[in-house]
């Protein structure tokens, strides 16, 4: 039976009422399709404003970098006309919601139903291991949250981690395009964090050590295309995933310089003290963070000098146990701990050194904000930070957990108040012109406006 | 926020499900599962069996 009349059009009256739903489904396909088609040109051709979803898995809001990140660039595409619609987990895991739009799904509208029909009994391999299930089963709940709201709304998805990126790759109409941004490696992380904890008994050979190889390699695979903040990420996704190249766009992250500033003149009430060099690592306290060296090196610092006090900034999981570390190494009276605090840009203005020594990251925003401020920097090697300091220029990167490498580094800048200056003078130079939002923003327009045209 | 309290047998949206089961005595809010099902793709399915088969081409990272 022929469906379509001779202009093309389907005719109805041919239509047997059981076949009424696929072919309406079929007919919103097309009318879809042609939608985007126009949506594409109109974009391309007038410069209209875009639709955008920003998405992550994470909590929004977040104290946080990802949350930091989606926010700053919300601010910049809303001030340049588009519309951007914020996508998360809630800060209390309960459910996800489109945080500035005040929309929600409660997981309790998802959870019984998908428990009941991914049992144990029906999805076996759901249930092989802890990790596995627990991610999984909140993935789906992303998936079916992201389905509800309606994803056929947006001109382009922007995902924020691996889980979303598959996420919403899965959920989303196939003429929407997702640009899938990884701000570091899951599966690395993951690997890392069992390699230091052999108590969970999770090895190269174990189901949850594989499953994050394939999340990652899924997630990243979800998208149009790939955004990494630097070519160590790039390389790991070639060499270790098998992600194509040319799928992926490298550029850094930007800062917007105006808010640092407002923020930091709005002051701290913490001083500084008389006739002392200050030395700061703002960080959440985790393992990850490598906090532990930094205080290390400042055990063998003082027995050399003592015109130094330092500023943790920070709290986490590991603070007691590096409270004892510092109380161990007799250094109560230098080391500080100051807390989470909200005037963190204040701090870095009345600081004089920078340090991240971390066992793991990608391009932390406290490394461009310390430049920013004018500090030298001491990094760790780890993941994408020998990216962000020209050695001997702006600053130094010394190996992962070298306390004693970074001690010397210390040394060398509080002994030379001129060259310290120097160094600090030059990182602000150069950080003002690398961390441009604006050049970060324009370079996500022109991946947002190459996804869209080429869905056409 | 779906807060109605209308609801159906949960076995009508079997169908984005690998392995379909009945559970008669499962009830889900009609007007929430109406509309997820209805902008899912036709291909949705759960679980995620790709991911789950882990049998992606690839090594791994370190």
């Amino acid at each position: 039976m022929n469906i379509f009349s001779q202009t093309g059009f389907l005719d109805v009256s041919k239509c047997a009422p059981i076949q009424y739903n696929i072919l309406s489904e079929y007919c919103r396909d097309l009318m879809s399709n042609d939608r985007s088609t126009q949506r594409a040109d109109e974009i391309a051709w007038k410069g209209e404003g875009m639709r955008i979803l920003l998405a992550t898995f994470w909590l929004i809001p977040h104290v946080g970098g990802v949350w930091k990140f989606m926010e700053q660039i919300q601010h910049r595409l809303e001030s340049m006309g588009h519309e951007v619609d914020l996508l998360g987990n809630s800060p209390d895991y309960k459910k996800f919601h489109i945080y500035n739009r005040n929309r929600e799904l409660s997981k309790e509208f998802i959870r019984p139903f998908l428990s009941a029909k991914l049992s144990k009994e029906y999805s076996p391999l759901l249930h092989r291991d802890y990790n596995i299930s627990f991610y999984e089963e909140d993935r789906y709940c992303m998936e079916l949250a992201a389905a509800y709201f309606g994803l056929d709304q947006y001109d382009v998805i922007h995902t924020q981690d691996i889980f979303s990126a598959r996420a919403l790759g899965r959920a989303k109409p196939a003429h929407v395009p997702l640009v899938a941004h990884l701000h570091g490696s899951v599966a690395t992380e993951m690997k890392n964090h069992f390699r230091m904890n052999p108590d969970m008994g999770v090895d190269e050979h174990s189901i949850a050590w594989k499953y994050y190889d394939s999340i990652e390699y899924y997630g990243a695979s979800s998208g149009n295309t790939i955004i990494t903040a630097n070519e160590w990420q790039r390389s790991e996704l070639v060499e270790y995933f098998g992600i194509p190249d040319p799928n992926i766009h490298v550029f850094q992250y930007g800062l917007d310089t105006e808010s640092f500033w407002k923020r930091a003149n709005m002051g701290t009430s913490i001083e500084r003290p008389a006739n002392k060099k200050v030395i700061i690592f703002p960080a959440r306290l985790a393992f990850v963070k490598g906090v532990n060296v930094l205080i290390s090196a400042l055990a063998l610092l003082k027995p050399v000098r003592q015109d130094w006090v330092c500023w943790i900034v920070g709290n986490g999981e590991m603070r007691k146990e590096l409270e004892l570390q510092v109380a161990g190494l007799a250094l109560e009276d230098d080391v500080l701990f100051l807390g989470e605090r909200d005037d963190v840009p204040a701090l870095l203005t009345r600081s004089d050194i920078f340090v991240h020594s971390c066992i793991q990251d990608n391009q932390p925003f406290s490394v461009m904000e310390a430049q920013i401020a004018g500090l030298p920097v001491c990094v760790s090697s780890a993941g994408g930070l020998p990216e962000m300091v020209k050695q001997g220029v702006t600053g130094f990167v010394t190996p992962v957990n070298d306390p004693i490498a970074l001690f010397k580094q210390l040394h060398l800048l509080l002994e030379d108040d001129e060259y310290r200056i120097e160094i600090g003078k030059n990182a602000a130079a150069w950080g003002s012109t690398h961390w441009s939002l604006d050049v970060m923003i324009e370079r996500l327009l022109s991946v947002y406006h190459s996804v869209i045209t080429e869905g056409r | 926020m779906a807060n109605e309290e209308f609801r159906v047998i949960g076995d009508l949206y079997n169908r984005i499900f690998v392995t379909p089961s009945s559970h008669i005595d499962l009830l889900v809010h009609y007007n929430t599962w109406n509309q997820i099902f209805a902008n899912l793709p036709k291909t949705y399915k759960l679980p995620d069996m790709p991911v789950l088969l882990m049998d992606q081409p690839t090594r791994g990272s370190k």
